[in-house]
């Protein structure tokens, strides 16, 4: 007797299989294409290992393509001959571009709907208002921005008498530390180096005025510049009298960032303004100099009237969803990867088993190519708050951590490179004596407003 | 001699086919520039006429680029910029180029000859970002030009603080690093003097000097026409010198049209802005060019 | 020897006098010493420690010999593959580009050519196109011809240049026709009196812009980074470009110091300076062009 219900039951069972296993690779199979700047891998090796660390981590096949040089040039080539991106790296300031022309994708209601991203203990609330345009979210974290804040090289200002932790923090005090240090320092040290050209790093110290950096926009949309009002004078010929007496180093007129760096790093100088990061790097790069000849010591400036202090931090670092992507559930799946734990160790510690192993209690022990990546594999300080970090940091670094509350986001616009290049024409006049402090003013304001930067 | 009357055309057509073999010389070259120079070119236009938008339809708005990019005081500043500089930039280092062959010419050491050319050009091999960074600090207030002003018991010079060294400092540094490049090109066609000429001159009385003046400068005068035209096809063109070296007391001065399209719009993701400035870039070096290829036209040489 | 004349020995010898030559060795020791200050400095530093290259200025000899700066480049980059790749590109395409455009400086030399000013006029145009006018359009060519990601892209982008097609007419401008006419006469077919009566009497002109056209392609960067996204196909510029600005971020800590930096910048000078010190041979004429004497 032929009973066709016992061949179809196999049958049934088969077709059960195969639908759940597809189902089950369904999920591994997704793709996902990022372009980055930053973060990933050091070289193409590394880059390879990267991708596959994180397409494991978010169940996806991850394609990572970071270009040689030129990455503005290169995203605005991709984008315009229609490649397409799930994830695109970006500063905050570029953002806004895209977000005019209506080439990103609103990602609010993602994080709204992630428990990650929505976690106020994991991204603070404010935090998200740096990647807002009409109160609409259009980027996610790839890191917290640190703020700049004032380094001072410890071994030479104990050595001239001074105990760091003892400076007055008015423009009078640091003036005094000055001439003490330059005292001690010798032939072509000087008190202060700063990066005027790009009016960078002067937060500190228009803090004794209360004066913000950048742009202000107020309630009624107008736009004011403090660093060009009257109230900025005083500070402003503080500047002037440095350089005048020999304490503000001549090239702050002129040098880069990078100049400043080795000057400081090298003992050449004995207070700069830099990232709090690069608090701990000083410190490493000054190899066995540290701590008797170098240290880098945080401190946090000059206080406000209001006995507060005034701190700037840096453009987000960020992740955008261009428009036409292909898997934008998989674009916030990374984003919300990245506000991990394990997000955060991948970002900054590296590839397990390639840039560290742990050791039988857990421990990370970091190899050779690890240690020479600084631990920064795009996010030195990761996105989420509750990360711990399995290390520490280099010395002097959560001090200078500890001063983030003070820190505020400057504003970026179009015109933010207009408003920096005029405040640094005259502000240079003005360090240099060849304005003073109230003809230099008078000047940024007129300019600035002929530009439209003062609205 | 009677001249039988033909028609041009076929006049004409005869010559090309007479020219056949020599037209198929060329033409794998000029298949090149339509697909790499000049197709891309009409794309690019194309983008000037619309409002940026990277990803999706771009909208058509015609010359509106064009009329806010004409009416923006710091566009004509960098414009005129370009210009000063570059024209200046031009003629100076094809001089000094010129110099510097004449002087390798005149070396009789072979050896000596090898080191003082190879040293010469290898500022050209560097980029701007080393050369640059290198002169920033050589002119800087306590770098090495200001110590030999120092010892000299004269006042130290602010040369990137002061707006009017802005300019002279571009010019010097661009020379510096281009001149050698220039005498490479220039040397070559002294190379080819037979030494017989110079010996005939001799004989007749000519001093050296003469020689120079009378044999060396005119055998170069061609090939000095031709980068002067050559040249020009790049005054406006100065990027990578301008974005190392400049800062923000001297910009007015020295800022240069390409570093206004960088910073307002390849920077801010403005296609469009980038496309139209650099169209007007395009057409004010094409003026250039024939004014150049004009004026020396008009010194009565076989030159084309 | 002929004695044609005994006024011969008496003539002083063919050379600027004495104060002419010291002025001259003076002009170019000039040049020569401000030159040369870049270069140990870029030596300098790329043999410095760690520490010591991050002291601003002008350093001419290391504090302290190490390879440091060099070991870091080398363990952070994939040189050899870049050195072969560079290799590879810059010598096809500049073997291709000397022969496509010594062929059409010759034709423009042609006098009776018709539409031959209008050609002149079409090449040099190109060289006025800026950069920012194709940088979209560029990148979407190479895609639509399949050309991303290949060999073929980085020889095929930039293969001609209107530049060495100009100078080689001009170096061809001082051949005598009358060589060309007599080679016509006796039935020699153009590419005949190309080869073998143009080409070897421009060969200073022809050395020169062979060897700086191999070292625009060896150092072209604005291209290949648009079109080449794998890195195995990377060149050597590109990766010791990405070396050095590895610091791109705003406050990133991975810190590339000076002389692995200038470590880099040597690294990709140096086969330049060698294929220079071999070109020289023909780039200071010491090849006597015979054919004149004709």
């Amino acid at each position: 007797m032929k009973k066709p219900g016992f061949k179809l039951l196999p049958l049934l069972l088969a077709l059960v299989m195969a639908l759940s296993l597809t189902g089950a690779l369904a999920q591994t199979g997704g793709e996902l294409k990022i372009l980055t700047n930053v973060t990933g891998g050091k070289d193409d090796a590394e880059m390879v290992l990267f991708q596959e660390a994180l397409g494991q981590a978010v169940g996806l096949t991850v394609t990572m393509e970071k270009p040689a040089a030129n990455y503005g040039d290169v995203v605005m080539q991709k984008l315009g001959a229609g490649e397409v991106y799930d994830l695109i790296y970006l500063n905050a300031p570029q953002m806004f571009y895209l977000q005019e022309q209506g080439a990103l994708t609103d990602l609010t209601d993602y994080v709204t709907a992630s428990p990650i991203l929505s976690d106020t203990a994991v991204i603070p609330a404010d935090e998200w208002d740096q990647v807002k345009v009409d109160g609409r979210i259009y980027a996610g974290f790839n890191k917290t921005e640190v703020h700049r804040l004032v380094n001072i090289n410890k071994a030479v200002a104990k050595a001239a008498g001074i105990d760091v932790d003892a400076i007055e923090p008015t423009l009078e005090g640091y003036y005094e530390v000055f001439k003490k240090m330059k005292e001690v320092g010798g032939e072509g040290f000087y008190g202060l180096n700063a990066v005027i050209k790009d009016a960078w790093d002067l937060q500190p110290w228009f803090a004794s005025a209360g004066l913000k950096a950048g742009q202000v926009v107020a309630e009624d949309g107008s736009v004011s510049v403090p660093y060009a009002s009257e109230e900025a004078i005083p500070v402003w010929e503080w500047l002037a009298k440095l350089y005048a007496e020999g304490l503000l180093d001549p090239d702050s007129l002129t040098g880069s960032s990078g100049d400043m760096r080795g000057k400081f790093n090298t003992g050449k100088t004995a207070v700069v303004v830099d990232w709090a990061a690069w608090t701990g790097l000083y410190n490493l790069n000054a190899g066995e100099a540290f701590p008797e000849q170098f240290e880098a010591y945080p401190l946090p400036g000059t206080q406000t009237p209001d006995g507060g202090y005034m701190l700037a931090r840096g453009d987000a670092s960020i992740w955008v969803v261009p428009a036409n992507a292909a898997n934008v559930e998989g674009a916030v799946k990374v984003l919300e990867f990245f506000a991990t734990q394990e997000g955060g160790e991948l970002l900054s510690l590296g590839i397990e088993g390639h840039d560290y192993n742990r050791d039988a209690e857990g421990k990370v022990i970091f190899t050779e190519v690890g240690l020479s990546h600084n631990k920064d594999h795009g996010a030195p300080f990761p996105v989420s708050r509750q990360y711990v970090d399995p290390i520490g940091f280099p010395p002097n670094v959560e001090l200078a951590m500890s001063y983030l509350p003070h820190a505020s986001i400057q504003h970026s616009d179009a015109l933010t490179d207009m408003y920096r290049q005029i405040v640094a024409k005259y502000g240079t006049q003005i360090v240099n004596g060849t304005m003073s402090g109230a003809e230099g003013v008078a000047a940024m304001q007129e300019e600035l407003k002929a530009e439209g930067v003062i609205k | 001699m009677q001249i039988s009357p033909r028609r041009p055309s076929s006049l004409l057509r005869r010559r090309l086919r007479q020219y056949r073999a020599i037209y198929l010389m060329i033409l794998p070259v000029l298949v090149y520039f339509l697909i790499f120079s000049f197709y891309p070119l009409i794309l690019g236009l194309v983008q000037s006429l619309q409002k940026e938008r990277l990803l999706g339809t771009p909208q058509f708005i015609g010359l509106a680029n064009y009329q806010s990019l004409l009416r923006d005081r710091n566009f004509l500043q960098a414009l005129w910029n370009s210009l000063y500089i570059g024209s200046f930039s031009l003629v100076i280092n094809i001089f000094t180029g010129m110099v510097l062959a004449v002087s390798l010419n005149e070396l009789r050491s072979r050896a000596v000859k090898a080191t003082v050319q190879t040293v010469t050009f290898l500022p050209y091999l560097f980029s701007w970002t080393v050369v640059g960074g290198v002169w920033v600090y050589v002119l800087s207030h306590n770098g090495l030009v200001n110590g030999m002003l120092d010892a000299l018991g004269l006042d130290r010079i602010s040369f990137f603080t002061v707006p009017a060294w802005g300019r002279p400092v571009m010019l010097f540094t661009n020379a510096w690093k281009q001149s050698g490049y220039f005498a490479v090109l220039l040397l070559a066609s002294l190379v080819g003097i037979d030494p017989e000429v110079y010996e005939a001159a001799h004989i007749d009385g000519a001093s050296r000097l003469q020689q120079i003046g009378r044999i060396s400068l005119p055998m170069m005068l061609p090939t000095v026409k031709t980068l002067l035209l050559l040249g020009a096809t790049g005054v406006l063109r100065n990027f990578d010198q301008v974005l190392i070296m400049s800062r923000p007391a001297i910009k007015d001065k020295v800022g240069s049209v390409l570093l206004f399209i960088y910073e307002q719009g390849i920077l801010k993701m403005k296609i469009g802005l980038a496309t139209s400035a650099a169209a007007v870039v395009l057409a004010a070096t094409f003026l250039i060019a024939l004014a150049v290829r004009r004026a020396s036209r008009y010194e009565g040489s076989l030159y084309d | 020897m002929i004695k044609a004349g005994r006024a011969h020995n008496l003539l002083p010898r063919n050379q600027l006098s004495p104060l002419q030559k010291a002025l001259n060795w003076l002009l170019l020791l000039l040049f020569f010493a401000t030159m040369i200050i870049p270069m140990l400095n870029v030596l300098a530093v790329s043999f410095s420690p760690r520490l010591q290259s991050m002291q601003p200025g002008v350093i001419l000899w290391p504090s302290q010999w190490t390879v440091n700066g060099y070991q870091t480049v080398w363990t952070r980059a994939n040189l050899s593959r870049a050195f072969f790749n560079s290799s590879l590109v810059s010598l096809v395409g500049t073997a291709v580009q000397i022969l496509l455009s010594s062929m059409a400086g010759y034709v423009l030399v042609q006098k009776n050519l018709p539409f031959r000013r209008a050609l002149s006029l079409l090449i040099l145009f190109t060289l006025m196109i800026p950069g920012d006018l194709t940088l979209i359009s560029i990148y979407a060519l190479n895609k639509q011809l399949g050309l991303l990601n290949s060999y073929q892209g980085l020889i095929l982008n930039g293969l001609v240049s209107g530049f060495s097609i100009l100078l080689m007419r001009n170096y061809f401008q001082s051949v005598p026709e009358s060589l060309a006419e007599s080679a016509r006469i006796d039935k020699a077919g153009e590419l005949r009196v190309f080869a073998s009566i143009y080409l070897p009497l421009s060969l200073p002109g022809l050395a020169s812009i062979t060897f700086l056209e191999f070292v625009g392609k060896w150092n072209a960067l604005m291209i290949p980074v648009t079109i080449i996204s794998d890195p195995g196909l990377y060149t050597l510029p590109m990766v010791l470009r990405q070396l050095a600005f590895a610091t791109d971020s705003t406050s990133g800590v991975d810190y590339i110091a000076p002389n692995a930096q200038m470590a880099a910048i040597v690294i990709s000078v140096i086969p330049l300076i060698i294929l220079y010190t071999f070109a020289q041979r023909f780039l200071i004429g010491g090849l006597t062009l015979g054919a004149t004497k004709g």
